[in-house]
């Protein structure tokens, strides 16, 4: 009974291990996706003056 | 900036998801509790029910892997280099849950952890190829070059699969080759094989689909740091 609980043990730990590693990807492609966001919105330093003299 | 596609799950992942998880508590259930106690073994039969799932998935997996690289030496598509990788890793996963269970079982049924029987070693080969083929993959930086050798690498590596598979016929091992089953053995390891057969493709579908929006984030990523120079420039 201990070789069979230890085998469902050991695979159920190695799926949960994977969905949390998926689950951890996609947390770090949301934060890249935030900042590209959040820096794709300030305006571009150079353009404000050139935007003015104009 | 351009738009991409939230990476939030899609209604129909989410309903494939609780499907899914219903599937598999279902079979977990029917395992302890509908499946009847084998009189040889006793309990440790009931591997079985996770062992060969387990080890059907892990195959399916480099068929999938090798069928997508093929179609992406095809038609020169990432998004089909994606499938072939989101396929490697859950079959390596697979794999190594086969190789795991399959010595738990070895030590009941034949007193030891390891014996170099035909199945054995070929299922062995078999992740050794899916590791080989992660190798590669990390140490080639360009995308194209990477798919199109890894590519190739998978669709010579699906060679083993018929071997596996055909290891108990055409070699003379241990390794039990189709064992009489009670009509409700047979129903639980079906339903076994259903529902962790529809948990590793929702999870190769999940894998694939953060593969793509990294993809379409890093080219936005690249776009804004080409406007933010030219524009300084």
């Amino acid at each position: 009974m201990e070789t069979l609980l230890a085998s469902y043990a050991v695979a159920w730990a190695a799926v949960s291990a994977y969905v949390v590693w998926l689950a951890v990807g996609n947390a770090r492609l949301s934060r890249r996706l935030e900042r590209l966001e959040s820096h794709s919105a300030k305006p571009q330093r150079s353009d404000t003056p050139r935007a003015r003299v104009a | 900036m351009k738009s991409i596609e939230s990476d939030r799950p899609s209604p129909g992942m989410l309903i494939g998801g609780a499907v899914t998880t219903c599937l598999v508590f279902a079979s977990v259930w029917m395992i302890f509790f509908v499946a009847p106690t084998e009189a040889t073994m006793g309990d440790v039969q009931r591997i079985v029910y996770v062992h060969v799932p387990i080890a059907w998935c892990g195959l399916a997996g480099c068929v999938v892997m090798g069928i997508s690289s093929a179609i992406y030496l095809v038609r020169r598509d990432l998004k089909w280099d994606y499938r072939s990788q989101a396929a490697g890793e859950i079959g390596w996963l697979c794999s190594t849950l086969t190789l795991a269970t399959g010595s738990a079982w070895a030590h009941e049924a034949w007193g030891t952890w390891w014996t170099w029987e035909p199945r054995l070693t070929l299922s062995l080969v078999l992740w050794i190829i899916y590791a080989g083929l992660f190798l590669v993959r990390s140490s080639i930086e360009d995308p194209y070059r990477r798919a199109r050798i890894v590519g190739v690498l998978s669709i010579v590596g699906m060679s083993d699969v018929p071997m596996v598979l055909m290891a108990t016929r055409w070699f003379r091992g241990v390794h039990p080759i189709a064992p009489e089953m009670e009509p409700r053995m047979k129903l639980v390891l079906w339903v076994s094989v259903i529902s962790f057969t529809a948990l590793f493709v929702l999870l190769a579908a999940v894998r694939r689909r953060q593969l793509e929006t990294a993809e379409r984030i890093t080219q936005l990523e690249v776009a804004d740091w080409s406007a933010g120079v030219a524009s300084q420039s």
